[in-house]
This record gives C-alpha cells, structure tokens and sequence, in this order.
C-alpha cells in the first residue's frame, strides 16, 4: 500500500507542479500583455493630448481670423464724427454672428472710446498696456493685451501676473487693431466661448484641461476647473517647456510631475501667426485607469479562462485518476481473491488477530487443525490454544520477539479443542499501519507431529540397539552421568553391571546367528524384567550388556540385584526347539568407589567381568583393585601373544596315545607351548582363552598343523613308524572356510596320508547343525583323517547326535577320569559312555590317566586307548625318540613299574 | 427656492379666471362676420404659427418641414372643418397684430395667456403649461443653479414682447435685467458672455438644448411662474370661438392631444383633465 499511496501523491504533486507551471506561463504572458497595454495606453493620453492641442490651436487661430476680417471690416461702415449712437449700433451688428466677441469699441487717437456696443465704454480711456506682438500702434494687424478681469471694459481693469483674474469673476482678452491712422478699434475676446469649445471638445470628467496662452506664458484662458485651475492672468510655466524661447519648436509632449501623485502630459502647439500657443494637459492616471480598466478585463477574461481550463484539467486528471485508481482497485480486488484462495485452501493453519490479539480470521486449515470454527475463536485470544506445556517465560520471549523484530518463529505444543496436544511449527509476524502502531498479528502454523514422531524416531534409532531396544552405550553413558549427578547430590550409590554371555562366540560359531539374536533378545528381556523401572540396561555390543542402578542406599542392594540377575540368566533358554544351557560372567563397579565417571566406571565393571570369566564363567564379582592387575596382566600377554609366532616363542611337545589293548603307542598328541623371555612359560589355561578371544587362535592353529606334520615328517624320516599325530582345532578354526584346503596343504607339503593325522575339536564345535562345517569334516576323514572328540562330557551334547557326525573317537573329559576309582557315579558314567560309544561304533580314549587304577578301569571297561602321566608328560620332539627306544626296552617289565621309572617330561 | 414657493402660492390658478374673463369680455366686442363660413368658403384654414417653436412649430432647416405638437393639432382642426391648413409666419413679437389684422384664422403657436396678450386677443381653453426656465453657458462658473440668478452683477437677458419680459422685471430684486429684441439676440448676449442667463419657456429650452452645445439648463426648484398656453384669436365671432373650444374639449378627452405631445416630448406640460 505504502509505495502506491506515494506514487499517487507524486502523479498529484507533478499534476499540481505541470498546473503551477502553466500558471506562471499564462500569468507571464498576461504580464507581459499588460506592461504593453500600459505603454499602449500612455501612447494614446498622449496622441489624444497632441490632437486636442491642434485641433485647438487650430479653431483658435481660425477664429482670430475671423475676428481680424471683422475688425478690418469695420473701418468701411464706421464714420468717425458721426453720431456715437449710430457707430455703436454699426457695431453691435458685427457682433450679430460673433459670440466669441463681447464688446466692439472704437478709440480715438488719444485711446478714448468714441463708439462701442457696449453704451457703458463710451467715453473711457483704458489702460491697455503692452500689447503682443510689439510694433508700431498703427500696424494693421491683431495685437493683444493682458486679460482683464471684468464683464467689459467698463467696470473691468486690467491684469498682472500677481492680480489675476478673481475666481467665478468675468472676464475678457482686449485685442487692438488698427483701422487707419486715426482709429483703432478694440474688441473684447470672450475667453467662454473658447473654454466651452474646449470644454466639450475634451472627454468628460476625463482629467485634461487646455490653455491659451501668451509666449511669456500668461494665461488667457483655461478650461481647468480643478482646484488648481490656472486662474487668467497669471504665468504659467511647464518645466521645460520655454514657448517664447528663439526656435522652440511648434508642437511636442512633455510630461510633468506636478505633485507626488500626479503626473500630466502636456502637449503643446504654437499658433504659426499669432503670438500664442495652446497647451492640452491630459492626467496620466486616466491612461493608468484605463489601463486598469483593460487589465481589470483582461486579468479577469485570463483568470476565468485559466480557471475554466484548470477546472477542465483537474477533471480529467480525476477521471485518469478514477480510472487508475478502479484499475488499482480491480487488482487489488483480483490480489484480494487470490490471497482469499490462498488463505482459504492454504495446508498451513492461518491465523489473524487485531491489534489487542483478538482473533479476526482463521482459515479452514486451522478449524482441521484445532477443532475450533471460526466463530468459536472469533474475539477470543489465540491462547486458548495453549497446551500448558510452556511456561511464562517461553510466551514473554515469544512476545518480546514478536514486538521487537515484528517476527517470532519456533517450534511449540498446542491444545487441541477434544484436549489433544500436538506439536506446531509457528511463524508470527505483525502488520503495522504507517505510524507504526500493530493493527494485525498474522500466525501461520504447521502440524508437526510426523515430523517430530520421525524425529523421536530417529533419535530412538541413534540411541538404542535395533536388535534387543535396549538403550546403546550412548544413551547408557547418559544415563549413568544423570545418575552420577544425582548420585552426588544425594549422597547415594550407584551401580554398573558388565554382563558378558559365556561361549556366546561358540553359541553364534554352532547355531548361527539367528539363534544368537533370540538368545540376545531373551536375554535383555530377562534382564529388563528382573530391574527396577528406575534401572537401565543396555546393549554394549556383541554378547555384552550394561545394567545401571541408580539410586541406592547401600553396596548391599547392588549384590542383591546381582544375584538375582545371576538366577534369572542362569536359567535354560529355550528357543523354539533349541534348549540352550548358557551361564553369564557379571562384573560390577560401584560410584563413587570405583569411579566418577562412565568410562571409569564401565572399566571397572569390564574388569570385574573378566576376572569372573576367567575364575570359571558363570560368576560374578565385584570390582577391586587387584582385578584391575590381573586385567592389565591379560592385556599385556595379548600383545606379547601377537609377537609369539614371529619370535618363534611358541614349540610344540607331544604326548603319546597309547593302546590299551596291546600297550603299544599308536600316536602322539601335539600340545602348545609358550615360552615368553620374560615370564618364563606361560599355561596353555592362561594364554590359550587368549588367543581365542583375540582371534590369534587361528594363525597359531595353522601353525600347530604344518608343525605337527613336520615333525612326524621327520619321525618317519628318522625310521619311527606306525605314529599318528593329533592336532587340536577350535571352532573358530572350523569356521574357517578354508580350514579343509589347509589340512590338505599341510598334509601334502609333508608327503603325509590322511590318516597319518588326528584333528580333535571340542563338542560344542559340533552342536551346531551346520551342514557346511560337518561336510567339510566329512571330506576330511573320507581322505583318511581320522577326528575325535576332545573333553567329552563337560558339554550337552548326547552321543545318539554324534552318530550322525563323522567321527571316529571320543576322548573322554580328565575330570571323569580323575574320579573314576573313587566316584562310582563317574565310573558308571565312564563305563556307560564306553559301551555307548562302542555300540555306536565309535572308539574311546581316556584322558588324564594318572593312577594304574585308573589304568585298569578303563582296561577293564573295554576302553580302547588312554594318555595321560601315568605313561608319560607331553615331551619336546627331540624327546620322543629316547622314550619310545626306552618303552620298548622295558616292554618286557612289567607296565606298573616301569611307568614308575619314567621320567617326568616337564 | 422654497422661497418662492412660499411667496406666490396658487398664483397663476388664482388669477386665470380673471384673464379668461377679461379676454372674452374684449372678444365679443370685436365680434365681425361668420369667421367659420369665411374658412369653409375659401377652403382653407389660415393658422399663425412661430417656425423656431421647437417642439410646438418647429421649421426642420434641412427639410423646411414643420412640426410639433401645434402642427399636428392645426392638421386635425382643418380636417375637422373641412378645409386645408395654411400655415402662416408669425412671431411672439407680431402676434397681435398678425392675428387681429386678419393674417390668420387662428394662432396655433402654444401662446402663454398674459394680461396684455388678453386684453386684445381672444384665447382658447389652454392645452399646455409651462413655467420659466433659465439657460446659461456650460462654463458659466457663476450661476450653478435657481438661486444664483437673481444676484448682484448678473445679467438676465429677455426677449422683448415675451411674457418673460413683465414676470422678470417684476420678480428680479438684484440682477440686472437685460432686454433684447429677438429669441436669437437672448442667446447671443448668453453665448458672447454679455448676460450671465436667458429666461424662457419649457419647449424653447428643450429646443435650444438639442440644436446647441454650450447651453446649460437652470431650473426652478418648485413652480416659479406657471403660465397655461393656449391658441389665440381674434376677439369675438362666438361661433368661431365655440368651435375652436369644442376641438380642443374633443382633443383632449380623445388622446389626440396627449399623443402629439409625447411624439414631440411634451408630456409634462400637457394640460388635460
């Protein structure tokens, strides 16, 4: 609106400016015109002053003429002696025709009047003085006096310049004229007649005047009858005009300044024959009047027609102006529409609200939005909206923005009328009118409830773990700082439980993952359903849970927890067909002792977690200071590990298998040994679980095998024959696609046959119904290798599954043997898992045999081979050699004593 | 001027009936022959008439036409007799004569009735009044208005024979009186500055002011001296004199004479009932 109100007042503004211009044109041109009209005017005073002054002049002159015939005529009718009476009567009949003559009158030689109309002037001398032109008295031509003041002569005296004629007062010029030498005759002018002449020649009330006058400018007569008429007689002189002066010329127009106001212009006009001259004055303001008048009419004529035309302009430029503002308004109207249309089908909620924030207009998407009709909100204010999930100062920075920078956008909770909340995105601006006063809140505002659901959404995703939902080491390390915090405030214990499945890596290896993710999920459920509400528990990775319990009082409820999530994990998974026997390893580590921060905190549980794996599995322990030794003990054997191959630290000793039927040694078995520089040797018990959980297990197994089949390689070189070696193999190995290629390599590298070599797993490597792992076993004993069972028993495994598996002997576990003669429970498992295992096919080898009891159980029980110390400690290779030339020197002894002389291997 | 109001209140009313009764006593001895059956029998109405009366009959210069309200009147009365009209020359100053030696029927010049005029003519009802007007020059700076007439030093010219003459002696206390003897010689002595005014009637000022550029009109403020005009005759010859009465009765009462008098500009001083 702003820039078009400014347009419009400029088309005015230059509307008004073209009009001033055309003004000042029109006024310049009419300006011009009247200055002209003025000088026009004053030319015309003074060509009327200068006709008048002639024409006057003229007539004057003509009439002296007359009047000089008449005189001249008078000498023939006139007799001098006669009788007066009858010359007077001869001269009142020349008057007859003459009204510009008063009197006639006849002097005598000595100036007497002898006859005269006039009866009253017979016998009178008058003084006639001086008289105009000079010449001598008998010169017949017209001479004039000074003006008498009076009718006639009789009664009449002549007059001066300082005695002239009195106001209102008759009076007469006496002109002489010589009628011979003898007589003169005298007539008395009469100056009415040539005043009337003038008076009525003269425009009426028009401000001129004429005088006759005299060359040394007496007047003779003036038709002024101001108050500042030149009284007959005096002298009057216009300055600069000298009319007796020696070559003035005969006419011209001069101006005068008579006062401060008026001003005259006098023409004047000298008479080519008689001695005087007659001036016409003419008031310059009756030019001046004139010209007013005509400027009256013409300023009048040019106002009226500039009006008019202005009248005509301005109605065109409101009707142009009426047009465009139509036109504006049609726009506006078709903007009005469109922004109707927008506002109504807008998806975005609108809201309009006055000045005080009363709600004017809200559209349909709001009424979908809210609930609420327009006529609902209609004057109310929109925070009826309100969920009540912001407090005061939220809607106090809201509103402070809104005034302050006339925009607030952000994200709030809003009330739906059935009461819902629902999350907005809501811009605010203001309207304001152009002193700035707000006359218009407009909010627009979009349902954000997708979004923010995605959102939370994601941020679930971000900080939980997608297979069991439990939170992930992000949200849990949230968790345990917010219980910190709390913790310090109350003074209260918290803990940190580091939960680790035992052989979950072998649950995984056997029955793939699937099983492994139920075993997982049941797991968390178990966990989430044995804690406090108030507990969290989280999934670290792999087969590792994080338990937080905040909040408590004392050391002891953690233990109590503990043992309760001991029991709840201990108990058989069962998963579907599948019953899993699987026990955890629990460490625990309590704020504040054991650490002030998360990762502290869950080092210490980690820590606590390995020392209960390595005592065993399926325990728990709190963390203590010596734990955390140990853990940095096994971390720096790891990294001593990783060099044992390179270095050349690692042997192989061998322990003979002998047959229990016939006392022969059929085989050795290869057991790995660790010499580390700086501890000396280190247990297979110790850094065998090692290498498994670091995954060195399987360059070193690779290793054991090409060492294994070097060595009988040379045995048989060296002339022992009729020896088998038995290497043993961990799952992960097996899990190895190309384990089989590798037997095969090391086999043939050595020019060995297949069943030169024994490969031992443990049973849970088989559990698993895994087809490719039992197919790649079979290949191998269909190529001779012969496999056996290592530590049978201490697993699940029943032997009725094992038929289905190529194997070829079961070793059973040294645990059962070591009872064997002292358990009868053992001995009957022992006995019954021979016959078992004989009616299965399967051959068995007893492990462990220490005693000649144990020796003979197990030859009585139709076992088929034993190893153990009772023959002999597993020896380095060189050994091997020497003792088996010894055994065969004291085949003939009996066995139980020379058992007793064999040396110990280590 | 209320002056003279005041001192001659009703005059001219007043005296009338005297005059009239005087003037038909004198016609009746003069009484001579059947004036009417001498017209019928020559024709021809033989009617007085001054030719500078403007307004009453008046001789055009140019066309040598006459005019005026007296013409057109004279024109009816000879219609109404029968005869033709003969206009015949005449002048204030000759008017007794010309009338009684038979130089005319009938003088029909808007003649004022004074007692001298009636004692020896015999004068119709009058049609007409006027009261005495004065004329002076244009630039005569000493008599403005009425009451500057009768002042020392100022010259009054009349014309010899013109009632103006008896009224303006009698009535004049200060100015000088200046008799002339013709209308023209008044104006003369007024024009040559010899006599400050001229004293005349209505219609002659009217004329006088139309034909001339420096003549001034000075009127009385109330009526001065009102004087009923009337045509004249000779003395007696009743039936003459009856007949003359019944025109004038008949011209008044019909609008004749009301309708001359506004085509010549005389309808103020037009005496009807």
């Amino acid at each position: 609106m702003k820039a078009p109100l400014l347009r419009r007042h400029a088309a005015t503004l230059g509307f008004a400016a073209l009009m001033l211009v055309l003004a000042a044109v029109v006024a310049a041109a009419t300006a011009y015109h009247l200055v002209h009209l003025r000088s026009v005017e004053l030319q015309r005073l003074g060509d009327a002053a200068a006709h008048h002054a002639r024409v006057f002049e003229s007539h004057l002159s003509h009439s002296l003429n007359v009047v000089d015939l008449t005189l001249g005529n008078l000498a023939d009718g006139d007799v001098p002696g006669s009788d007066p009476a009858a010359r007077s009567a001869h001269l009142r009949l020349a008057l007859r025709h003459a009204p510009y003559l008063r009197s006639l009158s006849i002097l005598d030689p000595d100036g007497r009047v002898v006859a005269s109309s006039e009866p009253a002037n017979l016998g009178l001398q008058p003084a006639l003085g001086r008289l105009q032109p000079e010449t001598a008295p008998e010169a017949v031509l017209l001479r004039f006096g000074r003006p008498w003041e009076g009718r006639d002569m009789a009664g009449g005296r002549a007059t001066t310049p300082d005695t002239p004629v009195g106001s209102g007062t008759p009076n007469f010029v006496p002109v002489v004229r010589a009628l011979d030498a003898r007589r003169r005759v005298v007539a008395a002018l009469n100056p009415d007649y040539f005043i009337g002449q003038m008076a009525n020649a003269l425009p009426i009330g028009g401000g001129g005047a004429a005088e006759v006058l005299s060359l040394d400018g007496v007047v003779w007569l003036s038709s002024d009858e101001s108050a500042r008429a030149p009284a007959a007689g005096t002298r009057m002189r216009v300055p600069g005009l000298d009319l007796g002066a020696p070559g003035q010329a005969a006419e011209g127009l001069l101006e005068w300044a008579r006062s401060g106001e008026r001003v005259e212009l006098v023409a004047f006009r000298l008479s080519r024959v008689y001695p005087l001259a007659v001036q016409v004055r003419m008031d310059r303001a009756v030019a001046q009047q004139a010209w007013q008048r005509q400027a009256r009419g013409l300023l009048g004529a040019v106002v009226l027609l500039f009006l008019i035309a202005l009248g005509i302009a301005v109605a065109v430029f409101r009707h142009v102006r009426r047009l465009e503002r139509e036109w504006q308004d049609a726009e506006m109207r078709a903007r009005d529409r469109l922004a109707g249309v927008v506002f109504e089908s807008s998806a975005e909620a609108i809201l309009v609200t006055d000045g005080q924030n009363r709600v004017l207009r809200v559209n349909p998407a709001y009424t979908r939005l809210t609930g609420y009709t327009e006529d609902e909100v209609r004057g109310r204010n929109p925070r009826l909206s309100a969920s009540g999930r912001h407090d005061e100062a939220f809607y106090a920075a809201m509103w402070r923005d809104i005034l302050t920078r006339g925009l607030w956008k952000g994200e709030l909770t809003n009330r739906r009328k059935d009461g819902s909340l629902y999350p907005v995105s809501l811009t605010v601006s203001v309207v304001r009118d152009e002193r700035g006063q707000v006359v218009n809140h407009v909010g627009l505002f979009v349902d954000i409830s997708e979004r923010v659901a995605r959102e939370d959404h994601i941020r679930y995703l971000s900080e939980h773990d997608v297979l069991t939902g439990l939170p992930n080491r992000a949200l849990f390390a949230d968790r345990v700082r917010q219980a910190i915090m709390q913790g310090r405030r109350s003074q209260r214990f918290a803990a940190v439980l580091f939960i680790d499945l035992d052989r979950f890596k072998a649950v995984n290896d056997v029955y793939g993952h699937p099983v492994g993710d139920q075993l997982l999920q049941e797991t968390a459920r178990r966990l989430q359903a044995a804690l406090r509400e108030s507990d969290t528990v989280g999934r670290q990775g792999g087969d590792e849970f994080l338990v937080l319990l905040p909040d408590l009082a004392e050391r002891g409820d953690a233990e109590r927890v503990l043992d309760k999530l001991m029991t709840a994990l201990c108990e058989p998974y069962r998963l579907g067909a599948l019953e899993l026997h699987v026990t955890p390893s629990i460490g625990a580590s309590v704020f504040p002792d054991d650490g002030e921060d998360f990762e502290t905190l869950v080092r210490a549980a980690d820590t606590a977690m390995y020392h209960s794996k390595s005592n065993g599995r399926g325990a728990s322990h709190f963390f203590s200071a010596e734990m955390s030794q140990a853990a940095d003990e096994r971390l720096t054997l790891e990294a001593a590990l990783r060099h044992a191959l390179d270095r050349h630290e690692l042997r192989l000793h061998y322990q003979p298998l002998v047959d229990l039927a016939d006392g022969r040694v059929t085989g050795f078995e290869a057991l790995l040994r660790w010499r580390e520089p700086a501890r000396g040797e280190v247990p297979p018990a110790t850094f065998i679980p090692v290498a498994e959980d670091s995954g060195m297990i399987v360059p070193i197994g690779a290793w054991v095998l090409r060492e294994a089949c070097r060595q009988l390689r040379q045995w048989r070189d060296d002339g022992l024959h009729g020896l088998s070696v038995a290497v043993n193999v961990s799952a992960r190995q097996l899990a190895q696609a190309n384990f089989e290629a590798m037997v095969f390599a090391a086999l043939a590298e050595h020019g060995l046959e297949g069943n030169a070599l024994e490969l031992e797993v443990t049973e849970s490597v088989l559990l698993a119904d895994q087809d490719h792992r039992v197919e790649q076993l079979r290949r191998l004993r269909d190529a001779g290798v012969r496999l056996s069972i290592d530590d049978f028993g201490t697993g699940y495994s029943s032997l009725s599954y094992l038929r289905r598996l190529p194997i070829d002997r079961i070793k059973i576990d040294r645990s059962f043997i070591r009872e064997v003669t002292d358990n009868t429970g053992d001995a009957l498992i022992v006995g019954a898992l021979i016959d078992m295992a004989h009616g299965i096919g399967l051959r068995v080898l007893g492990e462990g045999v220490e005693t000649d009891g144990q020796h003979g159980f197990l030859r009585d029980h139709g076992c088929d081979a034993v190893q153990g110390y009772l023959f002999a400690r597993p020896m380095p290779a060189d050994e091997v050699a020497p003792w088996l030339g010894a055994r065969q020197t004291a085949r003939a002894l009996p066995a139980e004593t020379l058992a007793a002389q064999m040396p110990a291997a280590d | 001027m209320a002056r003279f109001k005041r001192c001659f209140p009703g005059w001219p009313a007043a005296l009338l009936p005297v005059l009239l009764a005087l003037g038909l006593h004198a016609a009746e001895a003069n009484t001579a022959g059947g004036r009417l059956a001498r017209i019928a029998g020559s024709g021809a109405l033989r009617v007085c008439v001054w030719p500078d009366y403007y307004g009453i009959t008046w001789r055009d210069p140019k066309t040598q036409q006459l005019s005026g309200i007296d013409v057109d009147m004279a024109v009816e009365l000879a219609r109404s007799l029968g005869v033709a009209v003969r206009f015949v020359d005449s002048s204030f100053a000759t008017l007794v004569d010309d009338v009684r030696a038979d130089r005319c029927d009938i003088a029909m010049f808007a003649i004022a009735i004074t007692r001298e005029r009636a004692e020896k003519l015999r004068f119709a009802s009058p049609h007409l009044q006027s009261d005495i007007h004065a004329i002076t020059t244009k630039v005569n700076r000493r008599v403005r208005d009425w009451s500057d007439i009768d002042r020392p030093g100022v010259v009054v010219a009349v014309a010899r024979g013109t009632y103006h003459e008896p009224v303006m002696r009698q009535r004049l206390t200060a100015a000088t009186l200046k008799v002339v003897d013709t209308p023209h010689a008044r104006e003369q002595e007024v024009e040559s500055g010899r006599a400050d005014v001229f004293m005349t009637d209505y219609p002659y000022s009217r004329r006088l002011l139309g034909s001339v550029d420096w003549a001034r009109l000075v009127s009385p403020p109330g009526p001065y001296h009102v004087v009923p005009y009337a045509w004249a005759m000779a003395p007696g010859d009743d039936g003459f004199h009856a007949r003359i009465e019944r025109f004038v009765d008949a011209v008044r009462q019909d609008g004749r004479l009301v309708a001359s008098a506004r085509r010549h500009g005389l309808e103020a001083i037009v005496n009807v009932p």
